[in-house]
């Protein structure tokens, strides 16, 4: 008797075989725990080529990233990676920015043109979050080898932007990011994120991520730990939701990406830090410009089939 | 019970549009197994049909899943570059599965009208395209990239003349994708052009063991579900973080 290598899920509706979805696992979990990203952007149409229905890969992949990012957390806090008050602080203006943004695709969808808002926002973003993280840390990485010339540029580069934080109320002190600033920015940048994941119906890792970098200045190794942090409890969130309203979590295939996952983001955690902050950024930006072409590609090639089932995006 | 009725439907259905309504029918099929069981094991399974047809007549094997309404969206060009999903259109009548097998010398010609193609005749579109029939064959050429709908799902074996009859086996592989619910298999017996003879028989497919316990939960006990599949993820999360940082932690 053979040990069987498939394995039917009754919600997805379909059988995959099981090492193949450990893999698809464990790759996506090293990327998750180098750069603190969620990996759905990946995971979501990997699994669909399995032939799970794009629903239920999302869902599940929600499901599965709330053990992944657990385990990341865990290893994170353990580092000293994770700034938590900041963390909460996001959170709670991702989920007031998440509800304000499910309410705005309602709006969208009955003025009939969110399909064409919503592709032309990820691509826009995408690209310009994407290009600027390289471009800026390349020259960063050059400065560092050359440093005499980029002390003269530093002072005007930081003024307006930093005099406008510095004047924002209720200032506190972020210990772990080594950071003053107003507890409204993460708030407010927070929101901005949960407004845009809830609109693109994704995690938003890979636009906390850089928001975090740029906009609240926090040092990148804290940013890894502390998306991931973030990440496990708008995933919790997801996970409840879908499974209530959609019955779309199927747990068996979570279970299985699961075990994957945890295991590679143990192995990605430990590859972030022997990597520089610059060079995370430039490959994390790699990665980011990758999606937006692979999203321009499909708007602008002629797709094999001129149907698309309802419910993914 | 509905599953008489619905195969009778079916049946009716599906000989109005292939234009056999006047065939004879016949003797009745043989069908293993009657039943189908999806397991955690499950990956598809052999659906046995044996019978037998008219004397010098070949045969054509189709299984289908209970029709239903498909809501999708239509891709259409936006400001001409972009390929977006634009209008929504929904095929109803549509079976959620559909398996064709037929017997090697079976005129091609008939084969199709029988086959996935002779199915746009039976779905009805709901849209504000001007050309709803490009879409239909847009949707059958969706659902057969699905696997959904398959020609040539199996074997069809015809046995000699013996009197006035025939027999036949045939071998349908079930797809691995195949949800819970009444199918009906169908036997067709070709002769001159025409389906000389029909018979049609039923087969349920229903959730056992693991997957029957947690589609209950899933769809019954939702909130649940999603509170049970969070908490198991964490503590999946926290073992696999504490054995690893056990055994690493004489590396740091």
């Amino acid at each position: 008797m053979s040990i069987p290598m498939t394995l039917y899920l009754p919600i997805a509706g379909n059988s995959v075989n099981i090492l193949a979805v450990l893999g698809l696992g464990g790759g996506v979990g090293l990327l998750s725990g180098i750069f603190g990203v969620g990996g759905g952007f990946l995971m979501t149409p990997l699994l669909m080529m399995m032939g799970i229905p794009a629903t239920v890969a999302a869902a599940s992949d929600s499901n599965q990233i709330v053990g992944a990012s657990t385990s990341g957390t865990l290893i994170h806090l353990r580092l000293g990676n994770v700034d938590v008050k900041m963390g909460v602080l996001l959170l709670i203006g991702g989920v007031l920015g998440g509800t304000l943004g499910v309410q705005l695709i309602k709006i969208l969808r009955a003025m009939g043109n969110a399909d064409f808002c919503i592709a032309i926002t990820y691509v826009l973003m995408l690209g310009g979050v994407g290009s600027y993280m390289f471009f800026e840390s390349l020259s960063s990485m050059r400065k560092a080898k050359k440093p005499a010339p980029a002390k003269a540029a530093a002072p005007a580069k930081a003024s307006g932007y930093a005099r406008f934080m510095a004047a924002l109320p209720f200032q506190m002190e972020f210990r772990r990011s080594g950071i003053r600033q107003s507890a409204l920015t993460p708030l407010f940048f927070g929101g901005l994120v949960g407004v845009l994941s809830a609109i693109m119906g994704v995690g938003g890792g890979f636009i906390m991520v850089p928001v975090m970098v740029y906009m609240l200045r926090m040092p990148m190794h804290v940013v890894v730990g502390t998306s991931l942090f973030q990440v496990l409890f708008t995933c919790i969130n997801v996970t409840i939701m879908q499974a209530a309203e959609n019955h779309t979590v199927d747990f068996v295939l979570a279970l299985l990406l699961l075990i994957g996952s945890a295991i590679g983001a143990q192995f990605g955690a430990r590859i972030g830090r022997r990597l520089h902050g610059d060079q995370l950024k430039v490959y994390l930006a790699c990665i980011v410009l990758l999606v937006m072409f692979k999203m321009l590609y499909e708007l602008l090639a002629r797709p094999d089939v001129l149907l698309a089932a309802i419910g993914g995006h | 019970m509905r599953r008489p009725l619905l195969v009778a439907v079916l049946t009716a259905m599906l000989a109005a549009a292939s234009g056999a309504a006047l065939a004879e029918s016949l003797p009745p099929l043989a069908v293993s197994p009657q039943a189908v069981a999806i397991d955690s094991l499950y990956n598809g399974e052999d659906l046995t049909v044996t019978g037998q047809v008219p004397a010098g007549s070949q045969v054509v094997v189709r299984l289908s899943g209970e029709p239903r309404t498909f809501r999708m969206k239509e891709k259409g060009r936006v400001l001409g570059v972009l390929w977006m999903n634009t209008d929504k259109v929904s095929f109803s009548g549509a079976p959620s599965v559909f398996l064709v097998a037929a017997s090697k010398d079976a005129p091609a010609g008939d084969v199709a009208s029988l086959g996935v193609p002779g199915l746009a005749k039976a779905i009805k579109v709901e849209t504000h395209d001007p050309d709803p029939s490009a879409l239909t064959a847009e949707f059958l050429r969706f659902q057969k990239a699905e696997k959904l709908y398959l020609e040539n799902a199996g074997q069809v074996t015809l046995g000699p003349d013996a009197g006035d009859m025939r027999p036949f086996s045939a071998v349908l592989r079930l797809p691995s994708r195949l949800s819970p619910g009444a199918y009906s298999v169908e036997v067709l017996a070709l002769r001159d052009g025409a389906v000389a003879a029909s018979a049609a028989a039923s087969v349920n497919a229903s959730f056992v063991g693991a997957p029957a316990f947690l589609a209950d939960m899933a769809f019954g006990h939702g909130t649940l579900y999603g509170v049970l599949a969070s908490i198991i993820a964490i503590l999946g999360g926290l073992v696999i973080g504490q054995i690893f940082s056990g055994s690493k932690s004489g590396a740091h």
